[in-house]
């Protein structure tokens, strides 16, 4: 009698534990899995929808392949003109960064920590920067201010919204904002459940970018047989302005 | 997606055709109206609307290449171009050019390019700004007055050298009898700062042709034009070859847009004497001036640059 109820006991705790382990995990689909940067592409939005835990909340990332930036350090030279003085170098700096949320992510977490890591502040941990040439000046800082001019790095709120909660977990859909200046390439797309400051599920998707059409054309001209791109473009460029330059001539003669 | 919105598939971004065609179409206006190819105007224009740097650069020489043929067509049918001249400046500023690229390569090396270029920037400007609109300036009063021309009093200096140089020929076009060193040492002079500043260097030409050569201000727009032509169709060339920074998708759209106004330049400046044209240039050149200057000395919004190559 006394196994009989410890295995009761056994089978209770393993299927307890397995339905907070369902509840602790992150569902995610993304529409449409690949984006086309074709001649009309002005920016787009990803649509992405899944689950997670009924008592968190999602944080949305859109994040472009990590790489490395080459910039200068702008700085008085003389005490009179600025110029570009030293060289600060980011590793690991995503080309594209945009956080969406519920609400500030400030106010999900209690404490500095895990979250914190979630905004664009947070990259502050992840991108290695080289500027022992530069004195003075808070370079992540700037570099945030660069990318955030550009497009590239956003943080939106309120863009998330919640379906119907259901055996612990809850329905989310979001439009991610893609920007206008977007290379082709792998980008991720990231969601964390959050609850009481700390990431509690990830589930991680990738949309593939790519050029096509007459943007594919001409890149690959343009990369490819460089030296037949830059006769053609001279030539067009002639021809174009002969022709208009003729049309002009039509009209003008009376 | 909108219909106004063009993706540009070496600049890497998006933009408004509406916009592209009205900047190509301001800068033609001034580059058929006085000589200049508009790219000391055209690039931060590019810059501004968030195209990178060295693609600004490098498309605008593309599209400098129509709006100038253009310009080129119209005023050699108004009889503007000096072949004559312009050819021995041409040779003249490729030599130069390739002297300052060398220059330019060396300067970089040293740490040092970027405040040369800035520099040449405001002192050139400065200099040719202030002297264009303080002569043109001294002439519309003059002209304003009715006062007879000033009767040819002692040569200058610079006359006696220029007429002492050997091989003296006739510049019929332009109606000047020089020596065939002159165009090349001063295309030559250009060529240098062209390719220092990286740009196609007519807001030069154009002030060197009317002060130090004496030609006829609406022969200059004319030879400049045609001489530019050639400039830029070799730095297109070179650029797409060496950098792949030529965005010709841009660069057809600008000079739809340049080439129109370039011929609407060409037009409307035979309705200005040459003093108007020259003062209206000056003024240009002195707000650029004002511009560059401003950008020297003014704290940047952003305290970080990419790193860009001329």
């Amino acid at each position: 009698m006394k196994i009989r109820l410890l295995l009761l006991f056994a089978v209770l705790c393993l299927s307890s534990a397995s339905a907070a382990s369902a509840q602790d995990s992150v569902r995610l689909t993304v529409k449409p899995q690949a984006v086309d940067i074709g001649t009309l592409y002005n920016g787009t939005t990803v649509q992405a929808s899944g689950a997670i835990p009924a008592d968190s909340e999602a944080v949305v990332r859109f994040l472009g392949v990590p790489s490395k930036v080459h910039m200068k350090q702008t700085a008085k030279v003389g005490g009179v003109v600025w110029m570009n003085t030293a060289s600060v170098d980011f590793e690991k700096a995503p080309s594209v960064c945009i956080v969406s949320s519920t609400q500030d992510l400030k106010k999900l977490e209690t404490t500095p920590g895990p979250v914190d890591d979630l905004s664009l502040a947070g990259l502050r941990k992840s991108i290695v920067i080289d500027a022992r040439e530069c004195k003075g000046l808070d370079v992540f800082a700037e570099f945030l201010k660069m990318k955030k001019k550009e497009g590239l790095y956003r943080e939106v709120s309120g863009n998330i919204s919640y379906g119907k909660i259901s055996k612990g977990v809850k329905t989310f859909q979001v439009s991610i904002p893609l920007p206008s200046r977007l290379s082709p390439g792998v980008y991720t797309v990231d969601v964390a459940a959050v609850r009481n400051g700390q990431i509690v599920a990830r589930g991680q998707e990738t949309i593939d970018a790519k050029l096509v059409g007459a943007p594919a054309l001409m890149a690959s001209l343009a990369f490819n047989h460089s030296i037949l791109y830059g006769f053609l473009a001279t030539l067009i460029a002639l021809l174009a302005g002969l022709g208009i330059g003729l049309v002009f001539q039509s009209k003008g003669a009376h | 997606m909108s219909l106004f919105h063009l993706y540009l598939p070496i600049a890497g971004n998006s933009v408004n055709i509406l916009i592209i065609l009205a900047l190509g179409g301001g800068v033609g206006l001034l580059s058929g109206l006085f000589g200049v190819g508009g790219g000391f105007l055209m690039t931060p224009l590019l810059i501004m609307i968030g195209i990178p740097p060295t693609v600004a650069a490098a498309t605008d020489s593309n599209q400098i290449v129509g709006a100038s043929t253009s310009g080129t067509l119209a005023h050699f049918r108004l009889g503007n171009v000096d072949f004559k001249m312009g050819f021995l400046l041409l040779i003249g500023g490729i030599l130069g050019g390739t002297v300052g690229v060398q220059i330019i390569k060396v300067l970089r090396a040293m740490g040092n390019a970027n405040f040369l270029i800035q520099m040449c920037y405001v002192v050139m400007l400065g200099v040719i700004g202030a002297y264009m609109f303080a002569e043109s300036l001294q002439a519309l009063r003059k002209a304003r007055k009715d006062t007879p021309p000033p009767e040819a009093g002692k040569e200058s200096l610079y006359s006696r050298i220029v007429n002492k140089l050997p091989l003296q020929t006739d510049f019929e076009r332009s109606g000047v009898r020089l020596s065939m060193l002159l165009p090349l040492i001063l295309g030559g002079f250009v060529g240098i700062l062209a390719a220092i500043m990286g740009v196609g260097g007519g807001f030069i030409m154009v002030p060197i042709m009317v002060y130090l050569l004496r030609m006829p201000m609406h022969v200059v727009v004319g030879t400049s034009l045609f001489q530019i032509l050639f400039t830029c169709a070799d730095v297109t060339i070179m650029q797409s070859w060496q950098n792949h920074t030529v965005d010709f998708v841009l660069a057809l759209l600008l000079l739809i847009g340049s080439s129109i106004g370039a011929q609407v330049g060409a037009k409307l400046g035979r309705k200005l004497r040459g003093d108007q044209l020259k003062i209206l240039l000056a003024c240009i050149v002195l707000v650029v001036w004002c511009q560059m200057l401003y950008g020297l000395i003014a704290r940047p919004d952003i305290l970080l640059a990419y790193v860009k190559g001329h």
